[in-house]
């Protein structure tokens, strides 16, 4: 459906994004993860062409996204914000849009300002934060694309608009098998909706994976050590989730079995294994940076 | 009626299963019921529509689900034959916290072996009335 070649992007002398390569089935909800400012959303502004990369490209079903910038009709990008929608009520901008987009499905997005009770003459830089994302989202699926780029939908707005945005979503995709490229730092929605992850660090693109492998490729260990092996642990690069006195949650890959044989050879006291969620294997890989 | 914890370590697409075999072992979905569609599971408990599609296709093919084309998803005629190892499971689990808590209050294995005889002599007695 989708596929990013080779993207590479340098923003004020930082070399942003190194060589990004993913493709994108029809129907998949993929979820990008990664800290403030590794660079998600510039991955989602170079896939819409609103800034163009160095070097790699970006093809819709085979074509150049920048040769043919028509096929832009079917790649849809929800910002965070949209200051383009400001000065505009519903009314308004469903005429500019549809002049735009010629798909764009006037029935369906009637019905659901109306389902959601979003004001139809008020200008969309009236609205709150949930209206807003909600007002943004069914804009971005009444054009009727065949690709969505959503830059954080869920995050800074209550629990059942949350819920609306997501069901909202799910129902797009199995009705329609539209792709959903989304980016969120609430794991727990990625962990409901995406079939696939990936992780953005160092400016490229690491771990793309199933979202039900992550529970199958990861293993946590709680481990009670006698003596003080912390620094030894430390050294080995194991992630240390947790730790309080002796007591250790510890996140290992399932294969790992060389590491797993070296804590078991400290002759741990308490020997747990444990399935992992998202967050952790999230703080394992991240958390380990900070600096205390 | 199925509830999805995102966070729990046990991934989505099992706990659909469990739930769907817990719902028919409690007998709240019967043989011959029809089920949701994958479209309207995945929207009613948000979670995506191809870990709902794998669920079920597990479900079939444990004999619990099946798909007749074009009418839906019915609870198997004879799910209730497959279940019973999963109901054996089921109740080792249920058991498993209540043998803990016993061992912490201090209660021999033994005492709680003297318990079950009684429970199960007073089941005895009770059949018999």
């Amino acid at each position: 459906m989708i596929e990013l070649k080779n993207l590479s992007k340098t923003l004020n002398g930082e070399r942003v994004l190194d060589s990004v390569s993913l493709k994108l089935e029809k129907g998949e909800i993929f979820g990008l993860l990664g800290r403030n400012g590794s660079g998600k959303t510039t991955i989602l502004r170079l896939i819409q062409q609103i800034i163009l990369p160095d070097e790699g490209e970006v093809l819709f079903e085979n074509v150049s996204m920048m040769e043919h910038p028509l096929v832009k009709r079917k790649v849809v990008y929800m910002p965070v914000q949209n200051p383009f929608y400001d000065r505009y009520s519903y009314r308004e901008l469903v005429k500019i849009l549809k002049s735009l987009y010629p798909d764009f499905d006037v029935t369906y997005s009637n019905e659901l300002i109306n389902r959601y009770a979003i004001p139809e003459t008020k200008k969309y830089r009236e609205l709150s934060t949930g209206l807003k994302k909600q007002f943004s989202l069914i804009m971005a699926f009444a054009i009727r694309p065949a690709v969505i780029l959503l830059d954080e939908p869920t995050d800074g707005i209550d629990a059942v608009t949350r819920h609306d945005l997501l069901q909202l979503m799910i129902d797009e995709v199995a009705e329609r098998e539209t792709t959903i490229f989304i980016t969120s730092h609430r794991l727990e929605d990625i962990e409901r909706i995406c079939s696939r992850i990936g992780f953005l660090e160092n400016s490229t693109l690491t771990n793309v994976m199933d979202m039900d492998s992550l529970k199958e490729d990861y293993i946590k260990i709680q481990a009670v050590f006698e003596e003080d092996v912390h620094l030894k642990i430390r050294e080995r690069k194991i992630s240390i989730l947790d730790y309080s006195g002796v007591f250790y949650t510890l996140l290992l890959q399932r294969d790992d079995v060389e590491s797993k044989n070296w804590l078991r050879s400290l002759n741990p006291k308490v020997w747990n294994q444990l399935p992992v969620n998202l967050e952790e294997v999230f703080i394992a890989k991240f958390g380990g940076k900070r600096r205390w | 009626m199925i509830q999805i914890d995102p966070r729990s370590s046990t991934a989505i697409y099992e706990q659909i299963i469990q739930q769907m075999k817990e719902l028919c072992l409690k007998g709240v979905l019967k043989p011959g019921e029809k089920l949701p569609s994958v479209r309207e599971l995945s929207t009613m408990i948000i979670a995506n529509p191809n870990t709902v599609s794998k669920a079920y296709k597990e479900l079939e093919r444990q004999g619990i689900i099946e798909t007749l084309r074009g009418r839906g998803t019915y609870v198997s005629e004879n799910a209730q034959k497959t279940l019973d190892e999963g109901k054996m499971e089921m109740i080792k689990e249920q058991l498993k916290p209540l043998i803990i808590d016993a061992v912490y209050a201090g209660v021999d294995i033994e005492i709680i072996h003297k318990w079950i005889e009684e429970i199960r002599k007073e089941m005895r007695g009770s059949s018999n009335d």
